[in-house]
């Protein structure tokens, strides 16, 4: 079966700068895959090409039958692609209830409907409130309602879990694990937190300046000695790491 | 695949608990009571020049209720009010004396065609924004008010039009009380119609649009439909303000209708509050009023605004309506809500 995602040889240049150099990397349904590296790798690159905020300057992309690539946000978003912000952009005036409506689309039924998932997200009370008054943590959790909100097929986080205390951690990956397992939804999500994604994830890729230096099983990957030495750090154990 | 989301019903996502039918309508019955009593005892108890600045009221609220969406709401900084004036009150105008349509029927005629002229500008804001859309709107402005002064053949250039008292089947609207009699509605039913707009999925996406346009685009909508759409409707509260004002005014001219009117309705949202409908009406509103007042003393004018500008962006940035609901919100009954 073909995977829900599939990206070949995907490169980005800014100028002289190769902020991603021919990138692969396949998601299936249901499948949540890492995307980790430090920073200025070229993660939020990739996830912005994906949701058509970044145009390729070579390479394909695949969503199921469709191609990606040269897609407006706007498109790339009405064929299933939702996505997340590394800073949060929420619409700040509006209501925690009003900033997932504006991302429901009418006339679809399906698992949860919004109220559920400001509830699944822990947000549940604050429906009234301002998105702007809220908390940064927060602010990330209703960024994923709102992108959930969008029934997707593909989900893009990009550091969902950055600013989130320990318990709306484990709510976060509960929610992932259960839209990605009851509903067959394909996750990437860029992340700094390495305990997360090893009790989260089913494949990892790592990034480093823009180019992929391993792949696989997150533990696989984690303790692979390219990885150690460049994103880790040669002297961290890699349970401990967790760069920011 | 089965979707990971139903659509939000209020019942289960709104925060407000279940009213009764009398408390939820509460807010439009009072203000339909109050312009009841307005339309009724304001033409038999105030003079013309009073009822005058009544009417200049009324077109002043339905551009700063324009301007407000655009510039409050949208977060567009688009300075071309004044030049959306004067199509709707030359439209009107020209409707009128050229053609002999009657002032009724140029109304929406008026409405009409200054929508398109609005939105047909938001194509530039598809691309530009800040301070490049505001030069551009600028631009556009000046240019209007260029051709109105040039193109004598139809608009009798800087020397101005003499337009004609409204009157429809044999009425005549002339007398300020007519006039107000017939504004009224009006006005009503555009505030109404722009609290139902403000209130409902339109006016979500439209603040949405403010927040974050690239949040807006990730949710699959498009930003670029949202301007035009607002746009539009600013054009339409115009449109109907400049064909308002062309008759209650009873002569148009270029003057009338440069960036000093788009400077005015800037003034009054800011002091009435960025964003809000209850600000835009009363700063709408105060403003004519300051106008009014004024206008004899050559200058005031100017110092007025600047003075105003300075004390609310100073001492209360979310203007008039922010200031009430600040003292609302500190009132000991509501300080559990």
């Amino acid at each position: 079966m073909s995977p829900l995602l599939d990206i070949r040889g995907v490169s980005v240049r800014f100028g002289g700068l190769a902020a991603v150099s021919d990138l692969a990397l396949a998601l299936g349904q249901g499948e949540i895959h890492a995307l980790i590296g430090p920073n200025g790798a070229g993660k939020s690159t990739v996830i912005n090409c994906i949701s058509g905020f970044q145009p390729l300057s070579a390479g394909e992309m695949r969503l199921g039958d469709e191609r990606l690539g040269q897609l407006t946000p706007v498109t790339a978003a009405r064929k299933g692609i939702a996505r997340t912000f590394q800073t949060p952009q929420l619409f700040g005036r509006l209501s925690v209830a009003d900033n997932v409506r504006v991302a429901s689309r009418s006339g679809r039924t399906g698992l949860f409907d919004g109220g559920e998932l400001i509830e699944l997200v822990g947000l549940a009370g604050l429906q009234a409130r301002a998105a702007e008054s809220l908390a940064y943590g927060q602010q990330r959790l209703l960024e994923v309602a709102r992108a959930l909100a969008c029934a997707p097929r593909l989900l893009l986080l990009d550091e969902p879990a950055a600013g989130l205390a320990a318990d709306d951690i484990a709510r976060l990956a509960r929610l992932l694990r259960r839209i990605a397992g009851e509903l067959g939804l394909g996750i990437l999500l860029v992340e700094h937190n390495v305990g997360l994604v090893k009790r989260l994830c089913d494949q990892a890729t790592v990034m480093h300046h823009g180019l992929v230096i391993a792949s696989g099983s997150p533990a696989a990957v984690l303790s692979d000695p390219a990885v150690v030495t460049a994103y880790l750090g040669a002297q961290a154990s890699p349970s401990q790491a967790r760069p920011c | 695949m089965r979707s990971v989301v139903e659509p939000l019903s209020p019942s289960k996502a709104g925060a407000a608990p279940h009213k009764s039918i009398l408390a939820r309508y509460r807010p439009w019955l009072v203000a339909l009571a109050v312009l009841a009593a307005l339309f009724a005892a304001a033409p038999r108890l105030l003079s013309d020049y009073q009822l005058y600045t009544l009417n200049l009221i009324q077109v002043n609220i339905l551009l700063a209720v324009g301007l407000n969406l655009v510039i409050g709401v949208t977060r567009q900084f688009a300075l071309f009010s004044g030049a959306l004036l004067g199509i709707g009150a030359y439209v009107a105008a020209l409707l009128q004396m050229r053609l002999g349509v009657p002032f009724l029927l140029s109304l929406p005629v008026a409405v009409l065609a200054t929508m398109a002229v609005s939105a047909a500008v938001s194509l530039v804001a598809w691309r530009a924004g800040g301070l490049y859309l505001a030069m551009i709107t600028f631009g556009f402005g000046e240019v209007f008010q260029f051709i109105l002064v040039h193109a004598d053949a139809i608009t009798n250039g800087p020397d101005g039009l003499a337009v004609p008292r409204p009157a429809f089947a044999g009425v005549s609207f002339a007398a300020p009380a007519r006039l107000f009699e017939l504004f009224l509605p009006l006005t009503a039913i555009a505030v109404a119609g722009y609290r139902l707009m403000e209130t409902g999925s339109l006016g979500r996406t439209m603040t949405a649009l403010g927040d974050s346009e690239i949040a807006l685009a990730s949710v699959g909508r498009d930003p670029r439909m949202a301007k035009t759409i607002a746009f539009a409707i600013q054009g339409a509260y115009a449109g109907l303000a400049g064909a308002m004002f062309a008759a209650a005014v009873g002569f148009i001219d270029p003057y009338s209708f440069g960036l000093g009117v788009t400077l005015q309705q800037l003034t009054a949202i800011a002091v009435g509050g960025f964003g809000s409908l209850a600000g835009a009406v009363v700063g709408g509103a105060v403003l004519t009023l300051i106008e009014r007042g004024v206008m004899d003393l050559p200058g005031v004018r100017e110092i007025v605004y600047g003075l105003a500008l300075l004390v609310v962006f100073l001492g209360f940035p979310a203007g008039l309506a922010g200031l009430f609901s600040r003292r609302r919100a500190s009132r000991p009954a509501d300080a559990g809500r």
